[in-house]
This record gives structure tokens, C-alpha cells and sequence, in this order.
């Protein structure tokens, strides 16, 4: 499934370790939204992850579900080509 | 959605980063990739590559396969052989059986004469019609003798025989500015047989990553003899697949006019590829592996990258069930 993060925190340690725990797992898009293709269990252990990290009072991480994927999504100004089925580097 | 990273860099090497592929060309990052969705990865000439990425591929299953910078399969890094031990035995055992393997090997000649039947007879224009429909009914002819053949050798100059016919007139399903009078390899010598090598080098990769993953040993084969270092059963399987998604995709390439003279360079001996068509190349190329058709035998929706998978159960089957196997043969 196609998920898109978002976070605001505003601690600095605590963005900088979620931020960590994302690279692992998606595509940074822009400052703090992420896009990831994941199937059940790589999303539950990224939850995981990031649920041990937040202060609930403090943060916020939203994911956004979105059944076509990329098909939804429409980019204006400067697109960032990182992923596809197939990279060439 | 499965990624395929092909690195297409000179002087690059391959670094890990938590979960990612860290790619750099002189100590500088090109590239950063979560290895989650990653599939395989495939790498053009010589890359270095850190410890602990290895470990990390390995432990992920993800298998690094080297190509040389003309595409040339070199060999990959993997885990190791599968659990399928008992699939391998049964490969083993059936090799040495003259009579299976003969039978076997009739059924991949007789697929890959099929299929190349099949590509000269899609031409739509009506220029070379006749001679196109002629060289079709000499490929059916040798087709049919096939049948009678008692020996591999015989089956060997019969494939000979009808692959001059498809390649004799392989230029005629051709439009533009490329001759083609022939196949010629080791080095290719002129552009389309350069398109032919590159393409059949990145089939070959998949088929056998796919044989792999079906439990079966890619080294020995049936129909290609066994020889050091060579992946005969892949190059077994590959047949039926050579007309149907390389040469289809060489005449795509040359008709649509994605490809032109100037993405060729002329070496010593031969004609390379640029390095900036190679991206051309692959795109088309795994694009049309995610295309769908219906596979004549299961009878269901699916890829042509799951073909391979398909075709490699479909002769698992064929050796535990001492069976006919059904080369994937298209209309």
C-alpha cells in the first residue's frame, strides 16, 4: 500500500530520530512528509518505531493512505524522480 | 511495487546507510535508496561494494547481479543456494536421463522456432510480405522434423537451421536506418546486434534469478551443454523468451526511433552502446516485463516478468512428474 507521512514535532532530537526511522522506509518528498510503499507488516513495524520516539502531547505523524499510489498524486515545480520500478543510476 | 536498481556508473561504489543503498561516484552521494522495496540490484562493470552492504543483501535476500559494461552476465552474490534441495536432486537425476532431456530439449527448440515464426509473421506492412511468409513456412517445415529427431545434435542443426531463416530475414520486420544481415557476437559488430546482446544479457539475468528462486540449479541444464562458469538451464528456459521479449523489444526500439545511430560508438573490434541509451534500453525493457497478457497454458492474467517464474514451475513440474514441458509460446 501506498502511505504518506507526515510529522510535526517540534523538538529537534525527537524530528531528527523519526526522520531517521523514514529514510529507512520511503522516499523524503518535502521537509517533513515522506512517501512509502509498504505492505502490513513493514507499516506496522514502522509504527513501531515511531510510536517508541513521539511525546503524544507534543507530536503529531500522520499517514495517509492512498489506493492507487502514485496515480493520486499530481506535482507542481521541481519533482523529485527517486522512485519507479526501476532506478537507474 | 518491486524496484529493480541498476547501476549504470563508472568508477561507483555501493555503501550502506541504516536500510539504504548509498551509491557513490567519488566520494560523493548520487544516490540513497531504502532497500525496502528493493528487489534486485544490477550492476554495469565494476563497483565497489562495503561489507556491510553484503551482509545486509544477503540477509534481505536481495541478489547483486554483475554485468559487464557490454552487458555480459558475470556471475551474482547471493545467499546461497535455496531450501529446494530436493528439486535440485531431481534437476540432477533427469540431466543424466537421455531420453527426458531429449524430450525436453525438443520442447524448448520447438518453442523458440515457434515464437520466431511468430515475430516475422507480426509485420503489418505489406512490403516483404511473401518473403516473410515464406521463411515462416520453412521454420514450420524444420518445426515438424523436429519430431523425428533422435539425437541433440541432430536438434542442434535443425535450431541452426530455422534461426538462419529468422535472422537471414530479421531485417525485414526492421524499418530506418539499420542493416541487420545476420547474427554476429563476441564482440556485436554493428548496432542491432548490439541492442540483441545487451537485451538477451538482461533476460538472462532475470531467468535466472528466477530459476533460482524456483529452487533449481541455473548451471546445468538439458538442451546447452554444461560447460565452466556457463548457466545452462537458464540459457535453456531463455529460448523461448529471446524472440518474443528482446527481438520484439530490439524492433521496438529501432521502429519507434528510440534508439538512433547516435547512440552507438564504434570500438575496436565492435559496436558499443552509449552509456546514456543504456538507460533507454532498460526503461523499455522492464516496462514491457510489466506488461499483461494471458499465459496460453494457465490460462490466467499476468506479467511477462512472472512468465519466467511460470515457465520455471511449469518445468519443475515436468521433471517431478517425468512429464512434457510447455514452453510459453505466444500468437
Amino acid at each position: 500500500m501506498y502511505v504518506v507521512v507526515s510529522y510535526d514535532i517540534p523538538d529537534d532530537k525527537r524530528r531528527r530520530k523519526i526522520y531517521k526511522i523514514l529514510k529507512d522506509y520511503g522516499y523524503r518528498m518535502q521537509y517533513s512528509v515522506f512517501e512509502c510503499t509498504l505492505d502490513k507488516e513493514l507499516l506496522a513495524e514502522m509504527e513501531g518505531k515511531i510510536i517508541d520516539v513521539i511525546n503524544n502531547r507534543e507530536d503529531n505523524v500522520r499517514f495517509y493512505f492512498l489506493d492507487k499510489g502514485q496515480d493520486r498524486i499530481k506535482n507542481i515545480g521541481i519533482e523529485k524522480k527517486e522512485f519507479a520500478s526501476t532506478i537507474i543510476i | 511495487m518491486v524496484t529493480t536498481v541498476y547501476i549504470n556508473q563508472r568508477d561507483s561504489s555501493l555503501h550502506k546507510r541504516g536500510k539504504r543503498l548509498v551509491v557513490k561516484k567519488k566520494d560523493e552521494i548520487i544516490a540513497e535508496i531504502p532497500l525496502i522495496n528493493v528487489d534486485q540490484i544490477v550492476v554495469f562493470g565494476n563497483a565497489y561494494i562495503s561489507g556491510s552492504l553484503v551482509s545486509l543483501l544477503l540477509r534481505a535476500n536481495i541478489p547483486l547481479t554483475y554485468l559487464s559494461y557490454y552487458g555480459r552476465y558475470q556471475g551474482r552474490l547471493v545467499p546461497g543456494f535455496s531450501k529446494n534441495s530436493i528439486l535440485r536432486e531431481k534437476q540432477h537425476y533427469a540431466v543424466s536421463r537421455q531420453d527426458f532431456r531429449l524430450q525436453l530439449s525438443k520442447s524448448i527448440v520447438k518453442g523458440k522456432l515457434k515464437n520466431m515464426r511468430t515475430i516475422l509473421m507480426r509485420r503489418k506492412r505489406k512490403a516483404f510480405r511473401e518473403e516473410l511468409e515464406e521463411a515462416s513456412q520453412e521454420i514450420n517445415k524444420i518445426i515438424t522434423r523436429i519430431e523425428e529427431v533422435n539425437s541433440i545434435k541432430k536438434l542442434r542443426g535443425l535450431e541452426g537451421l530455422g534461426s538462419r531463416y529468422y535472422f537471414n530475414n530479421f531485417d525485414k520486420v526492421l524499418e530506418g536506418e539499420f542493416e541487420f544481415k545476420g547474427r554476429n557476437r563476441r564482440p556485436p559488430k554493428d548496432p542491432v546486434n548490439s541492442l540483441l546482446s545487451f537485451g538477451y544479457a538482461l533476460l538472462l539475468k532475470d531467468i535466472i534469478t528466477a530459476l533460482y528462486i524456483a529452487g533449481f540449479d541455473p548451471y546445468i541444464g538439458f538442451y546447452h551443454t554444461n560447460q565452466h562458469g556457463r548457466p545452462s538451464l537458464a540459457l535453456d528456459i531463455m529460448e523461448e523468451f529471446r524472440p518474443v521479449i528482446i527481438d520484439s523489444l530490439v524492433k521496438s526500439l529501432i521502429n519507434k526511433k528510440i534508439i538512433s545511430r547516435d547512440d552507438f560508438q564504434a570500438e575496436e573490434n565492435g559496436v558499443k552502446i552509449k552509456q546514456e541509451a543504456i538507460e533507454k534500453i532498460i526503461n523499455k525493457y522492464e516496462n514491457k516485463l510489466d506488461r499483461t497478457y494471458i499465459h496460453p497454458h494457465i490460462g490466467k492474467k499476468t506479467t511477462w516478468r512472472k512468465s519466467f517464474m511460470w515457465q520455471a514451475r511449469l518445468l519443475a513440474k515436468a521433471i517431478r512428474e517425468k512429464k512434457e514441458y510447455y514452453p510459453l509460446v505466444v500468437k
